[in-house]
């Protein structure tokens, strides 16, 4: 059933069907709160906050826009709020449900998760407004036009954004393996060589 | 297309996110330009590097059940009462909307004293036209009222 089917049944009084917009979405809201957050407790609380913020706004989606896009606004928002009011203590490395790569060697399958745990750290690290369009962009698919509608910007700055986002994300990610203290001598793998 | 212009769309080309138009205008510019086409390259590579190690997370079950046990789903339904009260209150506004259609319709047959300018019969012809359909409805209210009255007092056998 299509998102806009779901929101009219609700809006007619079938709350209960709420179930399946949270069902289509949650795991995208809490792999986009973790991005944020870097912490899985957090981003559990973010994904709720957001459900339950977009439930009692729903009256409000005027279905000019598509509904995803409608509740990544509310949840992009309400994560740089979050961000805005407290950084995170520490940051937790997630458990990651695609350890188990038969291709790859134990040896390779933790380098991977080392440069995933860089990357999302890299991420995280950057101003808000290039974060976001990054994780909606790389992280979530979302074309740059449906970030535009995100984020309220016109769809050249999202483009800007891009560009000067993957820059900084890659200048980041070679300053952090080029040296300095704790330089780690293991090769990285070949993904980071990518980001040029 | 300039370089300069088809920067703007680098990214919605890597996504297939243009239209018909301006695919042609990009693909035709690529073609030519090699450094538009080195750097629409990399957003790819890196595009298709970050979605294959795009982190794979399982929600914890409870943001469901917590978010379904946080919401009120009786929020969006119209309550009976409410409904009730806009029904009546469209009666009355229809009802009104009657008796001043009949007052107009009453008031066309003040056109001809009008038009043949013998205006001092106009107040009189007036007063008649209103009284006329307030005497009307007094005389159906009396007739209803003897009817309530037969009801109140009538006594089996």
């Amino acid at each position: 059933m299509h998102d806009d089917e779901i929101i009219r049944s609700i809006l007619q009084g079938n709350g209960e069907r709420y179930d399946d917009i949270v069902e289509r979405y949650q795991t995208g809201l809490y792999r986009t709160a973790y991005y944020y957050t870097q912490n899985i407790e957090d981003a559990r609380d973010l994904t709720q906050e957001i459900l339950i913020k977009a439930y009692n706004y729903l009256a409000g989606f005027n279905q000019v826009s598509s509904f995803s896009t409608w509740l990544y606004r509310i949840a992009v928002n309400h994560c740089i709020d979050w961000c805005r009011k407290k950084k995170p203590l520490y940051v937790e490395a997630a458990y990651l449900d695609n350890l188990s790569d038969q291709e790859r060697s134990p040896e390779d399958q933790l380098l991977q998760q080392e440069l995933t745990s860089e990357v999302q750290a890299a991420v995280a690290c950057l101003p808000e407004i290039y974060s976001t369009v990054l994780i909606l962009y790389y992280f979530e698919d979302f074309s740059p036009q449906q970030i535009a509608e995100i984020v309220d910007a016109p769809k050249r700055t999202v483009e800007t954004r891009l560009f000067r986002a993957r820059k900084m994300l890659r200048d980041k990610l070679h300053s952090g393996s080029s040296g300095g203290e704790g330089y780690d001598l293991l090769p990285k793998p070949k993904q980071l060589a990518q980001l040029r | 297309m300039t370089c300069y212009r088809s920067q703007n769309s680098w990214h919605s080309y890597v996504k297939n996110s243009l239209d018909e138009a301006e695919l042609h205008e990009m693909t035709a510019h690529l073609l030519l330009c090699s450094e538009c086409r080195s750097l629409v390259s990399a957003i790819r590579e890196t595009a298709g590097t970050f979605a294959n190690d795009r982190v794979i997370l399982t929600p914890p079950l409870e943001i469901k059940l917590n978010v379904m046990m946080a919401i009120d789903k009786h929020k969006y339904k119209k309550s009976t009462s409410s409904s009730h009260l806009f029904e009546l209150k469209n009666w009355g506004l229809s009802m009104l909307a009657a008796g001043l259609l009949l007052f107009a319709l009453n008031l066309t047959s003040l056109v001809s004293p009008l038009a043949s300018n013998h205006v001092t019969d106009l107040n009189t012809v007036l007063g008649k036209q209103m009284a006329l359909p307030f005497h009307k409805m007094s005389q159906v209210t009396q007739a209803v009222l003897r009817e309530i009255d037969s009801f109140t007092t009538y006594q089996p056998k």
